[in-house]
């Protein structure tokens, strides 16, 4: 399977267990995720530099949106694909509700700089 | 069943760029492909300025009434990084990196000549090096490369002693080619001897102290 903007948001909603019931409104709206993207690659950008060499690093980082960008493929190389996907779910568990897990979110967020900053991940 | 041992194309893939990139990226966790290939882009330029392995003894001309000579770029994928020798004019001025300016006044009008020893270096990574460079000197561009990266902070592949040794190595690498440049790329052909006063000769011819 290509990977895929929309690929990832589908992914980190199965980590989540919010996939869409036949019924009613997901847990986490596609926005949701797709912004916590936006702000994982802004983080991305912060600490890895280097994977943003082919957009330039002086050119402001481009904005997903959903489900425009469902079919865009991943942006960076493949080896960010899944700090990226842990971001999204730590960031999203992080919302004020009944269900959220901040252990949950606090692990995942970690584990997304420790992917990106060391080898021992 | 196949030998996988016997599969040497994943092992000696060719004696250029792909060979760096193969195996500096097989060593290197977390590396993106956009950095290695500007680090090593960085280090084969480097390589060749601090070693000027290319030199190109050239003889030039300068017709009645021109001042200027323009040696710089050399050819399309060659350009030049400085000036090893150069002779033939009495005022020569010399603008890098490789433009020389008769400042005789008033302007000559007769035809000059002379010759220039020129150190080039590449101007793109496409260029294709010679194929003495990327088998004699591998080993010292790899050292190259990586010392940059493992010298960068913050990456997940960060190792300042590491980068020092393969500094170190890198370094003697280019001492090395740059020693076969100066040598004209004939090792052993002549002896080297140590200069007259080094031995304890002295002007009158005398031996010793």
């Amino acid at each position: 399977m290509a990977r895929t903007v929309g690929s990832l948001v589908t992914e980190a909603r199965q980590l989540l267990n919010d996939e869409v019931p036949i019924s009613g409104a997901p847990r986490f709206p596609d926005a949701d995720l797709v912004s916590a993207l936006n702000e994982g690659m802004l983080q991305v950008r912060a600490k890895r530099p280097d994977a943003f060499l082919r957009f330039g690093l002086r050119l402001p980082l481009p904005v997903y949106a959903m489900p425009k960008d469902k079919d865009t493929a991943f942006p960076i190389e493949d080896q960010f694909y899944s700090p990226l996907l842990f971001y999204v779910v730590g960031r999203s568990e992080l919302i004020e509700d009944t269900f959220s897990d901040d252990g949950r979110a606090v692990t995942l967020m970690s584990k997304f700089t420790a992917q990106l900053l060391r080898v021992s991940s | 069943m196949s030998d996988p041992c016997g599969d040497t194309g994943l092992f000696q893939s060719s004696t250029d760029l792909d060979r760096l990139l193969d195996n500096v990226g097989a060593l290197v966790p977390g590396l993106t492909t956009d950095l290695l290939t500007m680090v090593c882009w960085n280090t084969i330029e480097d390589f060749y300025q601090r070693s000027t392995y290319r030199r190109e003894h050239v003889y030039w001309v300068l017709n009645p009434q021109e001042v200027v000579i323009n040696f710089d770029p050399y050819d399309s994928n060659w350009r030049v990084c400085r000036f090893m020798g150069f002779s033939g004019l009495q005022q020569a001025k010399f603008i890098p990196p490789g433009r020389v300016q008769d400042t005789t006044y008033p302007v000559p009008d007769n035809e000059r000549n002379g010759e220039a020893l020129l150190a080039l270096k590449p101007n793109n990574l496409r260029v294709d090096l010679p194929y003495d460079v990327w088998t004699n000197y591998f080993e010292a561009l790899m050292n190259g490369v990586l010392h940059r990266l493992y010298m960068q902070p913050g990456k997940p592949y960060s190792d300042m002693q590491a980068a020092q040794l393969h500094g170190r190595l890198y370094r003697s690498g280019i001492a090395s080619a740059r020693a076969e440049a100066q040598a004209q790329h004939v090792r052993e052909g002549a002896p080297w001897r140590f200069p007259y006063f080094a031995v304890g000769g002295h002007a009158d011819g005398r031996q010793g102290l």
